[in-house]
């Protein structure tokens, strides 16, 4: 799964060097719609389980929990490395906030520093892929709540249903109100941080 | 944000949908081939567009170490603080 996973990836990297570069613009609707799709259909494959609602309720304080966990892990991780590799707190500090949405959070860094701007997107691009990559592992040999942390803003999009395959439908609802929430924390934590 | 919002419209209806039955067998049958075609779809676009950006490939090279690090550190943290939340609050682990 993994092999096939990062070899559609590859494939596409190597497309992406040959096509023209109007396709560029053009792929933004694509992703839109394939992940419309997708959603849809991940909405259809949590709903076969008619005991969702119950597991929705039962997680309790996880709804919260694990967001913040994701967030504040993100954000320690980004400082300790920062400050091994340099990086002044507050620069590490938006890097990290980023929490996995690399498009936004490399726009929105764009106007304090183009190097920055790139790091952020490139670690975003990272930690994708090596979600994708953790996602199952961490599901086998940790569990299924701590299978969501890899995944951060993305955990209610692109990594959703590689979550829903390897954990449980209670857990693949918590992925998404995670990545939802996440989600909405980017745009405030990365500019918090650039001030 | 308006991004957000038809995300969760689109999942929340396919769920009610599936919920009361209104999805044909047919296709329940079908939806873990339909997630992945999408899913593999997507994955080729998002690798076409990092081919396609001269930005991504020039800093690649440039701050590609950086970002890698940045990229396990944030991972690798994020589940430590979660593993570590669930085992105070007594949550039981949930594994396969």
């Amino acid at each position: 799964m993994t092999f096939k996973i990062i070899l559609a990836v590859v494939i596409g990297g190597i497309v992406g060097l040959f096509v023209p570069d109007s396709w560029y613009a053009l792929s933004d609707n694509w992703l839109t719609v394939g992940l419309c799709l997708l959603l849809f259909f991940v909405g259809i494959d949590i709903g076969k389980n008619k005991n969702v609602l119950k597991d929705l309720k039962r997680s309790g304080a996880l709804f919260f929990l694990i967001p913040i966990g994701v967030a504040v892990g993100s954000l320690i991780g980004a400082f300790i490395i920062g400050a091994l590799l340099g990086y002044p707190l507050h620069e590490s500090g938006a890097i990290g906030s980023g929490l996995g949405w690399y498009t936004l959070s490399s726009i929105i860094i764009a106007p304090y520093s183009a190097e920055l701007s790139v790091l952020a997107f490139l670690t975003n691009v990272v930690r994708e892929i090596l979600a994708i990559m953790m996602i199952p592992l961490v599901a086998k040999y940790v569990g299924f709540y701590e299978a969501i942390a890899p995944a951060g803003a993305t955990a209610m999009d692109t990594t959703l249903p590689i979550v829903s395959r390897n954990t449980n439908s209670e857990t693949a609802v918590l992925s998404f109100s995670t990545g939802l929430i996440l989600s909405t924390l980017v745009p405030i934590l990365v500019p918090l941080f650039l001030r | 944000m308006s991004g957000i919002l038809l995300y969760l419209g689109l999942l929340i209806i396919g769920g009610i949908f599936s919920y009361r039955g209104w999805i044909h067998k047919a296709m329940l049958a079908r939806i873990d081939r339909l997630q992945m075609a999408c899913l593999f779809g997507l994955l080729f676009i998002m690798g076409m567009r990092i081919g396609m950006d001269d930005r991504v490939k020039e800093a690649f090279l440039k701050i590609g170490l950086h970002a890698v690090l940045f990229g396990v550190f944030t991972v690798v943290f994020s589940v430590l603080t979660v593993h570590l939340l669930l085992r105070l609050i007594g949550r039981k682990q949930v594994t396969k």
